[in-house]
């Protein structure tokens, strides 16, 4: 089986500069929100090993969120891995 | 790739900061197969998704995701009026790439092109909503029992 690749939260946040200017990672007791534009992505994992400084996720997951916010072609230049 | 569109009900009781609310979905949300992963990407509501390494165990984790969903917003909420104001919210964030694509694989479900026996069938129209009741006097007869359906 192969997998999309482990992305670090910092790279996200890299790529939603780039891609989606203002957007916004807030860490909840469940999940990180992703606010941008007016919209929130309320499911972006807190990653494999819970709240960490800059926990890695998986690239399936912030794929899934680029299409949500439809930057998705953006965030594969920046991110080549998802 | 097949991409089969499904709707999905719930009902779920959450405790919040002062309340216990009631939360009743008449959903829609994709599934497909990604990387040898099955993937259920929510349309309504769009912001989120679940993985699993078949249907029903991805169609599991998508219901259980929504529940975290859920608890988060109670978390933020500081009134039940907040509560089903931010649920509300989260159930009418569109996912619109989900939602083409979604409408696509209707299209294909009803010409025989995705066929899935292991669902039920349900009309693609059927009503969506999202209802956000606050629970004042619990009753046995409230429970219901949630269900997938590939939408025709």
């Amino acid at each position: 089986m192969t997998t999309s690749g482990l992305v670090t939260l910092k790279e996200i946040r890299e790529m939603l500069d780039a891609c989606a200017p203002g957007a916004r990672i807030v860490p909840k007791e469940h999940h990180n929100w992703v606010l941008w534009n007016g919209r929130t992505y309320h499911g972006l994992p807190l990653g494999k090993h819970g709240k960490r400084v800059n926990p890695e996720i998986e690239g399936g997951h912030v794929r899934r969120m680029a299409r949500f916010f439809e930057i998705l072609e953006c965030a594969k230049k920046h991110l080549p891995q998802i | 790739m097949d991409r089969y569109p499904i709707l999905f009900s719930r009902r779920e009781l959450i405790e919040g900061n002062g309340f216990i609310a009631g939360v009743g979905v008449n959903g829609r949300a994709l599934l497909f197969e990604e990387d040898g992963d099955t993937w259920v990407e929510g349309v309504n509501p769009g912001g989120f998704a679940a993985k699993g390494s078949s249907p029903s165990e991805a169609l599991a984790a998508f219901c259980e995701e929504f529940r975290l969903v859920l608890f988060d917003i109670a978390l933020e909420s500081s009134s039940f009026e907040g509560f089903q104001a931010g649920v509300e919210r989260f159930f009418n964030e569109t996912n619109q790439t989900a939602l083409h694509e979604w409408e696509e694989a209707v299209d294909a479900v009803r010409q025989g092109r995705i066929t899935a026996e292991w669902l039920d069938r349900r009309p693609a129209e059927s009503p969506l909503g999202i209802e956000v009741v606050q629970i004042r006097h619990p009753k046995a007869a409230n429970n219901q029992e949630g269900g997938a359906a590939i939408a025709a």
